[in-house]
């Protein structure tokens, strides 16, 4: 089979979701054939952009924060210069989520933390965490919610690059890509110069584990887009 | 460990030769040189590119310091090559990947203690927070790429979304290949912008003495 026939294939090795022995044959041709490490290498390419723009699976998503904006510096590099040819390809795209400055500082001040909470906000019993999309996490972590026993409903605040879109549909998976709800009929509002979908859950909807949130824009004419993914941990009460 | 250079002669300080002595280290040097390539330019080419190579693989394996296994693996190939050499049949390549799963093996095991320094992308002073550059060596580096592959780069990441596959075939075609060259180029460009920016974000840290970079993250990253 023709090494274009086995993309697939070789997407699931850089996402680490290939048997060992898979594994071990693609490395054997990385080290002994240049030709076809650099192809992988263009394909690693193409694979963080599809993250970058939200078109990655809900399993997929999550692999790839843990094997890439979690790995080696050599791959965040190549994710921060991916996001600036995408800014700079498109001038009018506003330059969203948090600048890594921030993250990173952020992300030292509470290595030794258990739990990551940045903007969250606690008003009776509900709690609000907000979500960036493709964040690199300098503490190399998921963001984490931890609630705390009064919490009865949790809102999710997501990010968005920009409005545009009548409505939005988020779509719940977990770890294993299961689908646990998808809600149609959001709507995006402007806050600070940027711009939000806000999606509440109950808390008996989230138990402890890894989460991933697919969000897609609906077109008037009720054409889904993807538009970002999101990956959170939620801790054990 | 300093980097290989194309071009630029390797020196013993190139790699962790092991040996007894200098003359044992030179010894194995060459010998494992020699073993990729009997003419010793292309040797010495086989070996950067092998060690990126190398590299590539513990950065799939999701290794927080790929170069140093990667340079663990070519030690432990130089320690044996006297008699490898004579034994092993087939591409030396193979050897290597032997290696390099038993040194991966121990890493696993054995995992080093995560990296607390995860500053390593930090901004200068005085940069704009707003950028994750430097916003000067990515213009500068960009400036630097030759117009048509500048103008391609950025093409190439127009119209995000549902229009960038039309938009990549469109290119491609005006372009005369197909998808597969087309990202292939692509990467390429993204390697040498990679490479530049490396070089101009070290040069910022020691014009500025701010810690852009951790130690270690300069040109013996996998540069492709």
């Amino acid at each position: 089979m023709a090494d274009e026939d086995r993309e697939a294939e070789f997407r699931a090795y850089l996402l680490g979701d290939s048997s060992e022995t898979d594994s071990q044959a693609i490395e054997l041709r990385i080290v002994s054939d240049p030709d076809f490490a650099e192809l992988l290498l263009a394909l690693e390419d193409e694979v963080i952009d599809d993250y970058l723009a939200g078109r990655l699976s809900p399993k997929e998503a999550l692999q790839f924060d843990r094997r890439f904006a979690q790995g080696a510096a050599d791959r965040v590099l190549r994710i921060e210069l991916a996001r600036e040819l995408r800014r700079k390809a498109a001038p009018t795209r506003s330059t969203s989520t948090y600048p890594l400055f921030w993250k990173l500082s952020a992300a030292a001040a509470v290595l030794a933390a258990v739990v990551v909470s940045l903007n969250t906000w606690i008003w009776n019993d509900i709690a609000r965490f907000q979500l960036d999309s493709a964040s690199l996490r300098g503490d190399g972590s998921l963001p984490r919610i931890n609630l705390g026993p009064d919490i009865n409903t949790v809102e999710l605040e997501l990010e968005l690059e920009s409005g545009g879109y009548p409505t939005y549909t988020a779509s719940l998976a977990d770890a294993d890509g299961r689908t646990l709800f998808t809600r149609d009929g959001l709507v995006a509002g402007p806050r600070g110069g940027r711009f939000f979908v806000r999606l509440r859950v109950a808390r008996d909807q989230l138990p402890a584990g890894d989460y991933v949130l697919s969000l897609s824009g609906v077109t008037a004419d009720g054409q889904r887009e993807p538009l970002a993914t999101y990956v959170f941990r939620v801790l054990p009460s | 460990m300093k980097t290989a250079q194309a071009g630029i002669p390797l020196t013993l300080l190139e790699f962790r030769v092991v040996g007894r002595d200098r003359g044992e280290r030179t010894q194995n040097f060459d010998l494992l040189l020699s073993w990729l390539d009997e003419d010793r330019e292309a040797a010495e080419d086989k070996y950067r590119s092998l060690r990126r190579r190398l590299i590539q693989v513990f950065i799939n394996r999701g290794a927080h310091v790929p170069e140093d296994l990667a340079d663990e693996t070519i030690s432990r190939v130089a320690e044996k090559v006297v008699e490898v050499k004579e034994t092993f049949e087939g591409d030396p390549a193979r050897y290597f990947y032997g290696v390099a799963k038993n040194v991966l093996h121990e890493a696993t095991r054995n995992p080093p203690a995560a990296p607390i320094d995860e500053a390593r992308f930090l901004p200068a002073a005085g940069h704009d927070s707003e950028t994750h550059f430097p916003e000067h060596c990515f213009e500068q580096c960009l400036a630097t790429l030759p117009d048509d592959q500048r103008e391609l780069v950025l093409r190439y990441y127009e119209n995000e979304k549902d229009l960038k596959i039309l938009n990549r075939k469109a290119l491609a075609a005006k372009l005369g290949i197909d998808g597969s060259v087309m990202r292939l180029r692509v990467h390429r460009i993204r390697a040498r912008l990679k490479a530049c920016l490396l070089r101009c974000m070290e040069n910022t840290a020691g014009e500025t003495d701010s810690p852009i970079l951790h130690k270690g993250q300069g040109r013996s990253t996998n540069d492709g």
